[in-house]
């Protein structure tokens, strides 16, 4: 129960998990995903402080109909180095896209490790982006959530 | 030890790690191929498709996603199938293949005695053990899963997979994944007594295969450590050589603990007067 409850305390802190639904539904998954960033458990802020994780178990068609799907991490600071990881055959990493395409239902999973500078540690918000899924045949947006590292200490 | 027994367990961990771990994970892949070929599985084989925690909590807390994981990846069965082998076998999953269970034990034997915890007369393993699955088990409901944050399977397989060259593994370590692991490899591996803490204490897949043992044991044609008392010189070897603490001196005799029991053997081949033996038949002659 205790190993449980620590593993909560930790949720927003450390590595957050969000799910995602594309297309995205009208008055749907507007939610903002936010990491806190100030708050990790003191093991992690000893030996390794600066990467933080953000991932989905679920970025998940609710379409009628299949999509190859691209994703993109916008507005990345310089300085913050990104290492995408996903455990799909399919995923090409140069082009940051599923290459089969995704049927209706059907979901995937992918994290997002943040590798963040020192200098940047202590600002009030460290990053403020999301991710966006794309149709890569159209270009099309199909989804977008809002994702941010802060400082909750600072920002509030 | 006996060089060739020890040689054996070393040849079975080495095909654990072949079956359930990448780059190998040869039963893994072996079975996304055939799923694959029908649409089903679309990533990569690794220790995590056949999880051995996760399909535990479901069993209790949530069989419906159980049934709609196991449709979607028949792997999710392999700890209630290693539970049912163990009511006919015993736990040979744990004392043979199991590469999380057996790297800490077999690193242990190279740690001088000194620097090791021994728990081996002072404590009971079972009751803590079972209290740690059922906390497992409700863990969802009370306060965070912890089926995947304390991971020791997952340890094993970034520190693999890094060895064989894929470095990104180890890229992200959380507070939890930090304490699992010194707790596993080092705490409850490499300095217990035996190798064994974590699997004693905190692995519920083999929790739940001694469960299955423990009632399988009971009864004669089932495979289990059998003890013959009237061989029995009460020299205590076997109770030294067992890395689970299974087995314990009972006044002129010894008893076997079949909830930690492993069914290693290492206790078989200890004892000089072959008065243990892996076989069907009674727990005592």
């Amino acid at each position: 129960m205790a190993a449980g409850y620590y593993r909560g305390s930790l949720r927003k802190a450390e590595s957050v998990h969000f799910g995602l639904n594309f297309p995205a539904q009208e008055g749907k998954g507007k939610k903002v995903v936010v990491l806190y960033y100030d708050e990790q458990g003191i093991l992690k802020k000893l030996l390794q402080p600066g990467v933080v994780k953000i991932g989905s178990h679920r970025i998940k068609n609710v379409g009628s109909r299949s999509y190859v799907v691209r994703l993109e991490l916008v507005n990345v600071p310089e300085g913050v180095e990104v290492t995408w990881e996903t455990n799909q055959l399919a995923w090409d990493d140069a082009t940051k896209t599923l290459r089969r395409p995704l049927r209706p239902g059907e979901r995937f999973g992918m994290g997002w490790i943040f590798h963040i500078p020192e200098e940047l540690r202590g600002k009030p918000v460290i990053y403020d982006g999301g991710v966006r899924v794309i149709d890569a045949e159209t270009g099309e947006q199909l989804a977008f959530l809002p994702i941010k590292i802060v400082n909750r200490g600072e920002a509030g | 030890m006996n060089n060739r027994h020890l040689m054996y367990r070393v040849l079975a961990l080495l095909l654990g790690i072949l079956l359930f771990y990448a780059p190998f994970a040869l039963l893994v892949k072996a079975t996304a191929q055939l799923l694959e070929s029908q649409g089903l599985i679309h990533v990569v084989g690794d220790v995590h498709r056949a999880c051995l925690r996760m399909p535990i909590t479901w069993a209790v807390l949530d069989p419906e996603k159980l049934v709609a994981r196991v449709l979607m990846n028949p792997l999710y069965l392999t700890v209630f199938i290693l539970a049912v082998l163990s009511f006919f076998l015993a736990p040979l999953f744990c004392g043979w293949l199991c590469p999380a269970g057996n790297i800490p034990e077999h690193l242990n034997r190279f740690v001088p005695r000194g620097l090791k915890l021994n728990l081996r007369e002072k404590l009971d393993p079972a009751p803590i053990r079972y209290g740690f699955l059922a906390g497992f088990i409700l863990s969802p409901k009370l306060g965070g899963s912890i089926a995947c944050s304390f991971c020791n399977y997952s340890q094993l397989q970034n520190v693999l997979s890094a060895i064989f060259g894929d470095f990104h593994a180890l890229a992200y370590w959380s507070s939890t994944a930090i304490i699992t692991f010194a707790l596993w490899f080092f705490v409850l591996g490499v300095f217990i007594d035996g190798g064994r803490g974590w699997c004693n204490f905190a692995c519920p897949a083999g929790a739940l295969q001694n469960l299955f043992h423990r009632v399988g044991a009971k009864l004669p044609f089932t495979f289990k450590i059998r003890f013959f008392k009237a061989r029995c010189n009460d020299c205590g070897r076997c109770v030294d050589a067992c890395p689970t603490w299974a087995i314990r001196r009972a006044s002129n005799s010894i008893s076997v603990n079949r909830f930690v029991c492993n069914a290693c053997k290492d206790c078989v081949v200890a004892c000089p007067r072959g008065a243990l033996s892996y076989s069907r038949g009674g727990e005592v002659e």
